[in-house]
């Protein structure tokens, strides 16, 4: 029994380590809050505007461009998107994968620091059909096709360097974990 | 008396055919464009009519692109204090459209007591070029071993390469080159019809769209180092 208790502390310390480097990888990952804490979602009501937010993170250096693309589902139209500031902001291209995906640049005065969290696009959805019934939807970053690419890149101010990140994938309907009631003592039970 | 006048002339005579004779080998302090040199290493570098582009010792690459040149008059002796003013960069093919005439590319510093100066920085300036000519009193340095213009392998590469209209020259197609001194819509929607896009996937490439020498093809680093000078409020020649 401890055997097993053993082994299956060894897999969830693998599964916590993993998780924490990959969270160290420069990525870009789409969120369904302003504050960039939620990556999951219920289906929205059809026809009902949602603003989604896309975020650089840990890419450790200051940002001049990036681009990437994103595969909206169905159950999600693209409607339009912004930027957070369009004054310093120029771009080619829109964000959904159908149409390539978009390139972003800055500003000489407004690289974006890329040690923190960067948001850098906001697109607005609209919702379509949508069922929970039929499992997790993926949405997913990808990279801008029409430079071959298959991830997100953002380039160094300083050296204009391009650096390729992972695309992360959100999800709609991620479905329901299933639990029981339980007490102390049926938990240690498990392991003797 | 007569007789006297005519020894005057014919010393005065023979002293001109003396000088005259011994031309090649009085210093005339006068810029010889052939006796004079000019070196660099290629490489290429971004120009803005702002002033902030690549300077040259640290051209794409990075490469140190920095100009010596060295004024020589016809005896081939180096010519001290030429001032700085007096020594700029062109384009080779006339690409570049210089931010307040020749001030926008003169030499760092005087000539010195052998008659050599250098270039650091970039010319300031709109356009597109493939070399650049340097210029000593308006005369371009040729290359001594035949006598012909030279043309130092620096590319010159502007995001100010089209021009918005008046007040600035007129408006022109395609990737025919009018600078104008100031980044705009007019140099981003140039630039966009060279950048891949799902709409256009082939856009064609073009050198003078191409920035960060990204192996050829024009690419997000581009794309970026075309922003850093345009988005905002547009680079322009403060002039």
């Amino acid at each position: 029994m401890k055997k097993a208790l053993a082994g299956v502390l060894a897999v969830a310390l693998a599964g916590v380590m993993t998780g924490s480097a990959m969270a160290q990888v420069p990525n870009v990952q789409v969120y369904f809050d302003p504050a960039f804490t939620q990556t999951q979602t219920a289906c929205g009501n059809p026809g009902t505007l949602q603003d989604l937010y896309v975020v650089m993170n840990n890419w450790n250096f200051n940002i001049t461009g990036e681009d990437f693309s994103i595969d909206y589902p169905p159950s999600m139209i693209w409607a339009y998107e912004t930027f957070p500031d369009p004054l310093t902001t120029v771009s080619i291209g829109t964000s959904p994968t159908s149409t390539g995906g978009i390139a972003i640049a800055y500003a000489n005065c407004c690289a974006q620091d890329g040690f923190q969290a960067v948001h850098v696009l906001t697109p607005t959805i609209v919702w379509g059909p949508c069922d929970c019934g039929q499992g997790p939807i993926p949405l997913v970053v990808r990279g801008y096709t029409p430079l071959g690419k298959t991830g997100p890149s953002a380039i160094r101010k300083e050296d204009f360097t391009e650096f390729a990140g992972v695309g992360m994938t959100s999800l709609i309907c991620p479905g329901i974990i299933a639990t029981e009631q339980s007490t102390w003592g049926q938990v240690k039970a498990l392991y003797r | 008396m007569l007789k006297g006048k005519y020894v005057l002339l014919s010393l005065a005579a023979a002293l001109v055919c003396w000088q005259v004779a011994g031309v090649a080998t009085v210093n005339s302090g006068i810029v010889d464009a052939c006796k004079s040199d000019v070196t660099a290493t290629g490489g290429t570098v971004l120009v803005c009519p702002l002033g902030d582009g690549d300077p040259l010792t640290a051209a794409l690459g990075p490469v140190n692109t920095m100009i010596t040149l060295t004024v020589r008059d016809n005896t081939n002796t180096g010519i001290a204090g030429i001032p700085a003013t007096d020594m700029w960069l062109v384009g080779c093919n006339d690409g570049l459209l210089l931010c307040g005439g020749s001030q926008g590319s003169n030499a760092d510093n005087a000539t010195n007591g052998s008659g050599v100066t250098t270039f650091s920085n970039e010319p300031i300036a709109g356009g597109c070029d493939t070399g650049l000519y340097a210029v000593v009193q308006g005369v371009v340095i040729q290359n001594p071993a035949n006598c012909t213009p030279k043309c130092l392998t620096i590319a010159a590469r502007s995001p100010d390469y089209k021009s918005a209209g008046a007040p600035g020259p007129a408006p022109c197609g395609g990737d025919l080159k009018c600078p104008d001194s100031k980044v705009t819509n007019a140099d981003f929607s140039w630039f966009v019809t060279h950048y891949p896009t799902g709409t256009n996937p082939g856009a064609p490439y073009l050198a003078c769209a191409d920035y960060a020498l990204t192996a050829g093809a024009i690419t997000l680093a581009d794309f970026t180092k075309f922003s850093v000078h345009f988005a905002g409020a547009g680079h322009k020649c403060p002039i």
